[in-house]
């Protein structure tokens, strides 16, 4: 069975001073793997530039403009196509306890994962807060581990879009207590690699008829690695696993590898960014039109 | 040959031309204040020296009123203006160095070490008299300068970029020198009917541009408005005139390797082939009585000219 | 008769000349006599009197700085200061022997250290072998995941490679440290040589030198040989960052002499993927960039995002395959004086060939037991951050005060990954001209030679940069901190009869 959603990305930036010159780098594009085929996919922009695009180390499409002419103001739209197939989550283990922990202490395993085990600048957590690592009991599988983990963050942390901002670090977030989907992901990420699981940053977009939290812009969530079964998404900020209302877009070590827009622009004053996105599934009725 | 080297060689040419003439309106209005006619007040001196150089707005913010000695410092040295001589010499040599790669040893050395003479002038106590001997240097070095450009380059897109700076920039300077003493005179309405003083505006203008012994020995009559702004505007054999300069500019703007543009109107070529043209076939009688509104369209054109040869061509950033 | 001989004797520049009894010297054997490579060029030497020989000495230097050879040097409180980079007339000559051999062993290290790279940013044998900790590599600042999965035109990653080298007292050469990412220099060795042959000119039709001149032709020709595929006449060009950068002269230097554009990150653009080089002619497309810019700063859309000095755009231009970059980015964890270590090993994984060239013993401070060591051995080792280069933060162990070891012990217990250390090499010496005295004396000296890879070509220069310690028993030998530099002359062949 499947799901087909229309995807609405758009933004708007508006510059007190010309700029001069400028590169934006979109990665906002669904991305293709066993659950996702993108149908169809269409970008345009207020100064009618010809977008291009790239792939970046982790595989995903960017999307670019290059633009050389002065302007003080950019309107990016994509709308894309996307059909999800329904698959099923996992339920309980795959693999032994024994098998598990000797696949996650394998070396091997280690070097293929690295980027996923390491931590970094968001993710390396302080000493001072040791005390809030939830570590995997000894007679425990990953599966129950994971689903523990989403629960935990999810009660641990309230949503608060107003005290964090995109270069917040875990540690911030766990004195906090607050936070938004990405912290919420962050935190996620970083205690699963303290317990030597696989463990990557998502982005993508959340069905918005469900009433969930995170829908009106690009979501964050989180996808863990089980033994035997495979990647795994985990919405901690719903306290969810990602099923067929998660579309992604990309994945990386963190934020900074998913960022939806990044641009170097050559201009002086300041400048002000609005976006929205818009995430609806295609009824069969939806051929209707009023 | 990156833009940015071309922005460099362009202005370096305008600067150069600037600070001179510049300089050389400083020293030869001061100087007409000292044996002026009666009527002619320092007043209207000094002002014209800060209009010519338009900075009379910048003088302003920092001096409450006219002055010779501020008057003079501020257009010469002063640290405070962003466009004084010595600011503009610094820009010279800033540009150089840009381009430093395209120029001759021996025009890099001369540009270098003109900086550091000029550098080494006191600014601290300058008198408005020692604009004399300041404007002097400013003056040959810029010969000297442009001497070597002419010399010492391969006559390739290098130095017709430095060429095109220096042209437009001298037909600029003409027309800021002829718009500010058409401005004096008009302000100056009672001596209007005065010959001598009317002779003796005309000839500081010739004084101003270098241009008095050639205008006499081609004119051989007294400077007056008609024949000088003939003389200035259309006189396509003497070099400072507006006619030459512009004929340089669309000379090298043709010969430079620019892209080939879609449309023809809107080009450079067509826009700088036609004020060129423009001043082969035109004279005196048609534009002397709009003289200002005349001199107010070629400097836009100018200004259009200079706008597009930076947005088409020498943008780097 | 006999005073009048001593008299010159020791108003001769090599007066008073005390070959050193602990080190090696490259001039005189032990017993004082003359080393048969040398004994030519010192009969010509020793001919000058002090006053010749400082005229020729202030000729040579003026020379310099009218030619505007110069470095800045940065400190902490002014800007960069403009000096040259002082230049010693006796050169270090390599009989064309022992060359053969240096120069064998430098192709094995280089091609070895280009093939570890493509490992670690492909399959990772080596790390899956445990030959080489993976926690190393990954902890590395220089290794770059932008590069996972990327391999450049040929396989090749570090087209341009410095090998520092020295020769110890047993009479072999070591290598001290592997330069992969921009070693700089080349100039220094050209311009030397066209001192030396403008200053010395009889000298070189004694002996047979080998050429150096012909570097940038061959730097030129790595560079084309990498082009993006199906680029028939590629579109070259050196990228600086500006005139402010301390080795800016070289930069220039290179594009002069290769004949190809130097250009600033603003002179470049990326639109649809092609990097564009911005002329008065319009766009112009940039087919492989000699960047001579830190990783960090080359692209502020993958890297460092507050550069202004870089290409927004080039990262993924280069992924695609549109544009290549010299050397590739991310070659900085294989310099690492932490891998340093291993490279005997790397070459035997790779080549299956014993290394040719020696390493020096070198201690992990991460490694309990040689952590130990190196805080109960502090006087006999060089202690050295891993990833810091230019000769700076540096401990020399015999030559430390108490409260610097003190402080060395801190930093190295806090953060035991930085360093690592080494026995105190003894640097050979060379008679070197100290202008002070008026005299050849023997100073420190080691060796950076340049390696080119290209794709199918391989080049290493005849030849290299002797840098000298000027600072009397010091064997810090950069630039940056008091050192000279020396021709080195490579004969072509070891016929010393002249």
């Amino acid at each position: 069975m499947t799901t087909t959603y229309e995807i609405t990305y758009s933004t708007h930036n508006t510059y007190e001073e010309d700029v001069r010159e400028a590169l934006f780098s979109f990665l906002v594009i669904p991305c293709q793997d066993e659950t996702q085929k993108l149908k169809s996919l269409r970008f345009s922009n207020s100064l009618q530039l010809e977008a291009f695009q790239y792939q970046n180390t982790f595989g995903f499409e960017v999307a670019q403009l290059y633009n050389a002419r002065p302007f003080k103001e950019l309107g990016f739209q994509m709308i894309a196509t996307v059909e999800k197939e329904h698959r099923f989550l996992p339920f309980g283990n795959y693999y032994s306890l024994q098998e598990e922990q000797s696949l996650l202490q394998d070396y091997n395993f280690y070097i293929e994962h690295h980027l996923f085990l390491g931590t970094g600048y968001y993710t390396t957590i302080d000493q001072v807060y040791t005390d809030k690592v939830l570590i995997r009991q000894e007679n425990e599988s990953v599966y129950n581990y994971l689903n523990r983990l989403n629960l935990y963050v999810y009660q641990m942390l309230e949503f608060d879009p107003e005290p964090t901002h995109v270069c917040t670090t875990v540690n911030e977030v766990l004195k906090l207590g607050k936070g938004v989907c990405q912290d919420f992901t962050h935190l996620f990420i970083a205690l699963a690699r303290r317990n030597k699981i696989p463990c990557r940053y998502v982005s993508g977009y959340l069905n918005q008829g469900l009433n969930l939290t995170g829908t009106a812009v690009m979501h964050a969530w989180a996808e863990a690695f089980i033994p035997g079964f495979g990647w795994q998404g985990y919405d901690p900020t719903n306290n969810l696993l990602a099923d067929f209302n998660y579309i992604k877009v990309a994945h990386g070590c963190d934020y900074n590898d998913c960022s939806p827009l990044k641009g170097v622009l050559k201009t002086n004053g300041r400048q002000k960014t609005t976006y929205g996105v818009k995430v609806y599934p295609l009824l069969l009725s939806a051929h209707t039109e009023q | 040959m990156l833009s940015r080297i071309g922005n460099s060689l362009f202005w370096m040419g305008r600067y150069i031309e600037r600070a001179e003439h510049i300089a050389r309106h400083a020293r030869v209005q001061y100087a007409s204040s000292v044996d002026a006619p009666l009527s002619q007040k320092r007043e209207a001196v000094l002002e014209s020296i800060l209009d010519m150089a338009t900075n009379r707005e910048g003088y302003f913010n920092v001096h409450s009123q006219l002055n010779e000695d501020d008057v003079v410092r501020y257009t010469a040295v002063s640290e405070t203006n962003n466009f004084s001589v010595l600011a503009y010499i610094s820009m010279i040599r800033e540009n150089a160095r840009g381009a430093r790669d395209s120029l001759s040893i021996e025009l890099w050395e001369a540009i270098n070490s003109f900086y550091h003479k000029i550098n080494a002038f006191s600014t601290a106590g300058f008198q408005a008299e020692e604009i004399e001997y300041f404007a002097r240097r400013i003056e040959q070095n810029s010969y000297v300068i442009k001497g070597y450009i002419d010399n010492t380059l391969l006559h390739n897109a290098v130095w017709m970029l430095i060429s095109l700076g220096i042209h437009l920039e001298r037909a600029t300077q003409v027309i800021l020198i002829l718009q500010t003493k058409l401005k004096d005179i008009e302000k100056n309405n009672s001596s209007k009917f005065e010959e001598a003083v009317d002779n003796f505006q005309w000839t500081t203008v010739l004084r101003s541009i270098e241009a008095y012994d050639m205008f006499m020995r081609c004119k051989k009559t007294t400077p007056n408005k008609h024949h000088v702004l003939d003389f200035l505007l259309f006189d396509t054999a003497f070099p400072k005139s507006i006619a030459f300069s512009l004929s340089c500019v669309k000379q090298f703007i043709s010969s430079i390797p620019f892209p080939d543009e879609e449309k023809k109107k809107e080009s450079l070529e067509f826009i700088a082939g036609k004020l060129a043209c423009r001043f082969q076939y035109t004279t005196i009688d048609e534009v002397e009585e709009k003289a200002s509104e005349f001199l107010k369209q070629t400097l836009n054109t100018i200004y259009e000219i200079a706008g597009l040869l930076d947005v088409k061509y020498l943008k780097y950033h | 008769m006999e005073a009048v001989m001593r008299q010159e004797m020791s108003s001769g520049v090599f007066g008073n000349y005390q070959v050193p009894p602990q080190f090696l010297d490259e001039v005189f054997n032990s017993a004082g006599g003359v080393n048969p490579h040398y004994e030519n060029i010192y009969q010509q030497f020793v001919k000058f009197n002090k006053e010749e020989f400082k005229e020729l000495n202030e000729q040579a230097k003026s020379a310099f700085f009218n030619q505007g050879i110069t470095f800045s040097v940065y400190s902490d409180k002014a800007k960069g200061v403009e000096r040259i980079f002082p230049f010693d007339l006796f050169p270090r000559i390599i009989p064309a022997a022992e060359w053969a051999r240096l120069e064998e062993g430098i192709i094995q290290r280089c091609v070895a250290l280009n093939l570890f790279i493509q490992d670690i940013y492909s399959n990772k044998h080596i790390l899956k072998d445990k030959v080489v900790p993976a926690e190393l590599i990954f902890s590395s600042n220089n290794y770059l995941k932008a590069m996972l999965d990327f391999k450049p035109v040929g396989g090749i990653f570090t087209h341009i490679s410095g090998t520092d080298l020295i020769k110890h007292s047993d009479g072999q050469y070591y290598v001290l440290e592997d330069n992969l990412r921009c070693p700089s220099g080349i100039s220094y060795v050209l311009s030397n040589r066209v001192a030396m042959k403008r200053l010395l000119f009889p000298m070189f039709r004694k002996l047979n030198i080998s050429l150096v001149h012909q570097y940038p032709q061959e730097l030129l020709a790595t560079m084309q040989s990498v082009a993006p595929e199906g680029v028939d006449v590629p579109n070259c060009v050196v990228l600086t960052p500006g005139v402010y950068n301390s080795a800016y002269f070289e930069h220039v230097f290179l594009a002069h002499n290769m004949g190809i554009p130097l250009v600033e990150g603003r002179d470049l653009y990326v639109d649809k993927n092609f990097v564009y080089m911005k002329t008065i002619s319009g766009p112009q497309r940039v087919d492989v960039v000699y960047r001579r810019l830190d990783d960090a700063f080359l692209d502020p859309l993958a890297f460092k995002p507050d550069s202004m000095l870089g290409v927004p755009g080039i990262m993924a231009a280069y992924r695609e395959g549109n544009v290549n970059i010299l050397n590739a980015p991310g070659t900085g964890f294989a310099d690492d004086k932490a891998v340093y270590t291993y490279v005997p090993d790397i070459i035997r994984y790779y080549l299956n060939q014993e290394p040719i060239l020696n390493n020096v013993h070198t201690y992990r401070c991460e490694k309990d037991d040689d952590f130990q060591y190196v805080l109960e051995n502090m006087d006999k080792l060089v202690i050295k951050p891993v990833d810091e280069s230019g000769g700076y933060g540096i401990l020399i162990g015999n030559k430390a005060t108490k409260a610097e070891l003190q402080e060395f012990k801190s930093l190295i217990t806090q953060n035991r990954r930085k360093y690592i250390a080494q026995p105190i090499m003894a640097l050979s010496m060379h008679a070197t001209f100290i202008e002070e005295e008026g005299r050849f004396e023997p100073r420190h000296v080691d060796l950076r030679t340049f390696t080119l890879l290209g794709k199918d070509r391989q080049y290493v220069l005849k030849g290299g940069l002797s840098r000298v310690a000027l600072r009397k028993g010091s064997l810090i030998v950069n630039s940056s901190q008091g050192g000279g530099s020396k021709d080195t002359w490579v004969m072509t062949d070891d016929n010393f009869q002249g």
